[in-house]
């Protein structure tokens, strides 16, 4: 009880004590005087008034205990009342209670975001005082690589500044097998890795430190906790087997929920120690001249960046004492905040701005809470006019008015805790739908998203406190102006407004102006949520200048396999003739790389006979840059991408490892290197190591001219590219396409024939072609942005509608009298209506009109994020608009509806 | 101190608080003032937890309380006895005379 009480006590505390205190002071006083009276000296008489009253401090805290018992019972009436009355006006409260929802639903779930991807982590590398560190060649910042072994030892032997060093390695591997297998993102760490970031295993036990030296070879691994539960999440997960590449590795713990390194969103599947690095790699991670690691290093405790960068200079010389020339030195130590998105970068970047953007989303959603707290005065204010008769009877019945505002400020707390307990339900269901769409994204990619358990003690301190402010913001204010003394004057003022003055402030007021904004604002955020979608259906139907419907792809990783080159030469022919049996010859093609799986290999490019306009910086001639990818014979054919002019390559040149040099390069590689001669029959070098030897041998003859196909969304033009026969370049990882009519059943053929081919092809996946735009990170992001766009659109124009609503329900109830004068006077209820819709369409026309303008103007603004769809946005905003009035007319049409119900001998009679 | 022994000494000063206020509406000072006046050395207490009291009975809806001013221009807050507060005096004492009635007579013819 003490607790309640406490909380009871913070209400008027102030003026109970007062009184209370001069209340005793009085009694204190008297009894003093009678004792003096009966002829005590003033001294005794004091003492013996004391004496009487027993202890003053005692007393006190009883009278409080009772006053506080006194709060917490009024407190459960006005509950109580609230909730009936509530219940009495199902449809206000259904309102409300939505409106809140959306509000508070809106900013927790922003909150979650804010929380999950900047909170969190800086909480985290505050704590632990974490640093990244890269190098890049002294006194630049470029020419950034990652560390090699020889490098961390020698860092962590210097003890001046970092209190401890992890070091990592991210890669993609394959792991499982059969069915199963699947190139996934895999973490070599050193043992300490886990101390410096701060986890522990929720089951099982991280790396000890022989797991982790150099060539201990000992295969155990740790698992995601997304991975375990993919897997089946079964209690029996640790000690059992996984398979990276061709090793197996025995599981020895889980990581926590949510954690992926350092990362917020994305990482790997699992963490193997640093010393299976040759089972990884093929090469032992104390290879001096071996370059793979990203280093994490902790700062003693409380030491500011600034410090520490100030003391880099010793540990620097340090390192730059023990270098090998190989290490390409003298390097520079860099330290900075770790990033929330590393996957292996070898620089520092910017990442500043995430905190910005936090900042601006959360305040964004704030905007969405304090216009539907506005909206909501505007309802409770309408309703509070109907009220006033009630109130003013309890008035006059002795409720002081300080217990009718905080009677009403109860009304809007139940609303606020309904509204917040449904926005969260509602955020929570929001966020699980994202991330169902999210998980579908990354089951198919290489990483495991980053999951954090949705509810915690501060998501529901956060939506208290987003309560209280509602609380606040929407009934506070009208409780204290319907409890106005003043209350008379203020029907007067409103019901005898009449002049063309009053008019237009009344057109312009706080509540006209809020509602006009919001018709603006919500058309442009449902146009700007339309262009999205459309874009990214439009992308479903872009031109790509490669064919993707019933295209199949299956990602092959020989490398998985112990064949040696022409083992490997005469599997992959045999594969390409195995299927071709299947699928007909024109359907099948191997290759290196597949659009939109941001994996083109950009190479240098030179003409052949460049060397004559050599430059200081070019000696080998202008050097363009092209993506390089290995084709068999048939791709072009199967992926249907025109070749424009001279020929495809042969059978021979594609199978071949050492026929005749030829590449086909496309339109654009042709006018930049070309631009003086017919590209056909002439020769170039791809990359710098040919073009440096000069040998003719080496150069390749230009026997053919294709449309490039695109690469990504955001670039208007496909990149510049170059293709070589299959067989010269023999890639262990590639691609085998298949055309078919039905993508669906083609994977399932597919599957069954590279099985009955060799049960052994080491198969990581099978995919529709389509399924790389589909699922590519860009057009992921459209589409989020258009969900984004639509829900915040879609809540807007609720909101707005809800806005219009109350503040036509407010004008109509507060020009009751008026309306039952004009009706006295022979004002028919269309009149009436007119009076009401006439308003309410011109305000409706302003809102749309800023609406429209701002439309066009974020259309502008996004037009350089949207792939430009095909025609004319016009359609969309008038559609869009149309929408929109149609909602905020029959909004003020219930309102207007019961104007006209006004009985003029009833409401003249009432005032 | 136990909370029955608490509850039963609560009652006891309830009931003679609201009746000192049956004829008229007195101060705090007042009240005290009147229960020393009827009352017997038994009967007095620490004159402090009369205050607990008056909120407790004001809680409970038995008697209001204002400010005004004394003969003698102080100024101090009156109680008085709400209806229900009448009620509650009159079934109480109804029931203290019942029982005190049944006890004299258990003592009496023992």
């Amino acid at each position: 009880m003490t607790l309640f009480t406490r909380i009871a006590r913070l209400f008027g505390r102030r003026r109970f004590e007062d009184e209370l205190d001069e209340e005793m002071r009085f009694h204190l006083e008297q009894s003093i005087e009678r004792n003096l009276e009966r002829g005590m000296s003033p001294i005794e008489a004091r003492r013996q008034a004391m004496k009487e009253f027993g202890g003053i401090d005692q007393a006190k805290e009883e009278s409080r205990d009772a006053w506080g018992v006194r709060l917490i019972t009024d407190f459960i009436r006005d509950l109580r009342y609230a909730a009936k009355s509530l219940a009495r006006v199902p449809g206000f409260t259904l309102i409300a209670v939505f409106t809140l929802s959306l509000g508070i639903g809106v900013n927790a779930i922003m909150y979650s975001f804010v929380r999950d991807a900047v909170l969190k982590p800086l909480a985290r590398d505050k704590q632990l005082n974490l640093v990244e560190i890269y190098n890049s060649r002294a006194d630049t910042d470029r020419d950034y690589r990652r560390w090699s072994y020889r490098e961390y030892e020698n860092l962590l032997a210097h003890e001046g500044l970092f209190q401890n060093v992890a070091a990592q390695s991210f890669s993609e591997q394959a792991v499982g097998q059969g069915e199963d297998l699947q190139g996934r993102f895999i973490c070599m760490v050193s043992a300490n890795y886990f101390d410096v970031v701060g986890v522990k295993p929720i089951q099982g036990r991280f790396f000890t430190d022989e797991e982790a030296a150099p060539d201990a070879m000992q295969p155990v691994a740790v698992a995601n906790h997304t991975f375990w539960q993919r897997t089946g999440g079964g209690s029996d997960f640790v000690g059992s087997t996984i398979r990276v590449n061709k090793t197996e590795y025995t599981v020895i713990g889980i990581t926590p929920e949510g954690f992926v390194g350092l990362n917020t969103s994305i990482g790997p599947d699992v963490w193997l120690p640093l010393g299976m690095n040759e089972a990884v790699f093929g090469r032992s991670i104390k290879d001096a001249v071996l370059y793979p690691l990203n280093l994490v290093g902790s700062l003693p405790r409380g030491m500011p960046l600034e410090a520490a960068k100030a003391r880099l200079a010793s540990v620097n010389q340090h390192l730059n004492d023990q270098a090998l020339p190989e290490d390409n030195g003298p390097r520079q130590l860099i330290i900075a905040p770790p990033s929330r998105n590393n996957l292996g970068n070898n620089q520092p970047r910017d990442e500043s701005y995430l905190e910005l953007f936090a900042i601006l989303s959360m305040c964004l959603a704030a905007t969405v809470l304090i216009v539907a707290c506005l909206n909501l005065t505007n309802m409770i204010l309408a309703r509070g006019t109907n009220r006033r008769k009630e109130i003013a009877i309890r008035l006059s019945l002795g409720a002081s008015r300080g217990r009718i505002v905080r009677q009403l400020a109860t009304e809007g707390m139940l609303l606020s805790l309904l509204g917040g307990a449904v926005g969260l339900y509602l955020s929570y269901w929001a966020g699980e739908a994202m991330l169902a769409f999210a998980l579908e994204f990354f089951a198919a990619s290489k990483f495991v998203l980053s999951v954090q358990p949705y509810f915690d003690v501060s998501i529901i301190g956060v939506t208290l406190a987003f309560c209280a402010l509602a609380t606040l913001a929407a009934s506070l204010g009208p409780a204290l102006r319907i409890t106005r003394p003043d209350l008379v004057e203020d029907i007067k003022r409103q019901g005898s407004g009449g002049g063309a003055g009053s008019n237009w402030r009344r057109f312009f007021s706080l509540g006209n102006s809020l509602v006009m904004l919001q018709i603006a604002l919500s058309l442009a955020m449902l146009f700007a949520a339309a262009l999205f979608v459309r874009s990214a259906n439009s992308i479903a139907y872009m031109d790509q200048g490669y064919e993707t419907e019933g295209q199949v792809v299956a990602h092959l990783d020989y490398g998985l396999t112990d064949l040696d080159e022409t083992g490997l030469e005469t599997r992959q022919n045999e594969l390409l003739r195995h299927m071709a049996g299947v699928s007909g010859e024109d359907n099948v093609a191997l290759s290196s790389s597949v659009p939109y799986n941001f994996e083109l290999n950009w190479r240098p490019i030179y003409r052949a006979d460049g060397r004559q306009n050599a430059t200081e910086t070019d000696p080998y001639g202008p050097k363009f840059w092209a993506g390089h990818t290995a084709v068999s014979e048939t791709y072009f054919d199967t992926l249907n991408i025109p070749v424009l002019r001279g020929r495809t390559f042969t059978y021979a040149e594609s199978t071949q490892a050492d026929g005749p040099k030829v590449a086909i390069i496309d339109t654009q590689l042709a006018e930049l290197l070309f631009d003086d001669v017919d590209p056909l029959g002439q020769y170039i070098y791809l990359g710098e190591d040919a073009a440096a030897s000069g040998d003719p041998t080496h150069a390749m003859e230009v026997v053919g001219i294709v449309r490039s196909p695109r690469e990504e969304i955001f670039r208007r033009n496909a990149p510049e590219r170059i293709y070589r026969p299959f067989g010269q370049a023999r890639p262990r990882n590639l691609y085998l396409h298949v055309a078919s009519r039905d993508e669906i059943q083609e994977i399932a053929t597919l599957r069954r024939e590279l099985r009955q081919f060799d049960d052994a092809t080491p198969v990581l996946f099978i995919r529709p072609l389509a399924s790389f735009i589909e699922l590519n990170i860009n057009t992921l992001l459209i589409k989020m942005a258009g969900i984004t766009f639509g829900v915040f659109g879609g809540v807007a124009l609720v909101l707005a509608i809800v806005g219009v609503y109350g503040v036509k329900s407010h004008a109509v109830s507060s020009r009751t009298r008026e309306i039952g004068i004009r009706m006295a006077l022979g004002a028919r209820s269309v009149d009436v209506m007119g009076l009401i819709l006439r308003q309410g369409t011109l305000q409706a026309a302003v809102g749309i009109g800023i609406g429209v303008t701002l439309a066009v103007g974020t259309s502008r603004i996004l037009s350089a994020m949207l792939y430009e769809s095909s025609g004319s946005n016009t359609p969309t905003l008038i559609g869009s608009a149309v929408i929109l009035l149609a909602a905020v007319l029959t909004a003020c049409w219930v309102p207007a509806r019961r104007a006209t119900r006004v009985d003029p001998a009833i409401t003249l009679r009432e005032e | 101190m136990s909370k029955k022994k608490n509850s039963l000494l609560q009652g006891t000063v309830d009931l003679l608080i609201l009746s000192t206020l049956r004829a008229e509406d007195r101060h705090g000072w007042g009240i005290q003032q009147r229960i020393e006046q009827i009352g017997s050395e038994a009967l007095s207490l620490k004159q402090g937890s009369l205050y607990p009291a008056l909120i407790r009975l004001g809680n409970a809806g038995l008697i209001e309380s204002e400010w005004r001013t004394t003969e003698n221009g102080r100024r101090a807050k009156y109680y008085s006895l709400t209806a229900a507060g009448r009620k509650r005096l009159e079934i109480e004492v109804g029931q203290w005379r019942e029982f005190s009635t049944s006890l004299n007579l258990l003592i009496e013819s023992a």
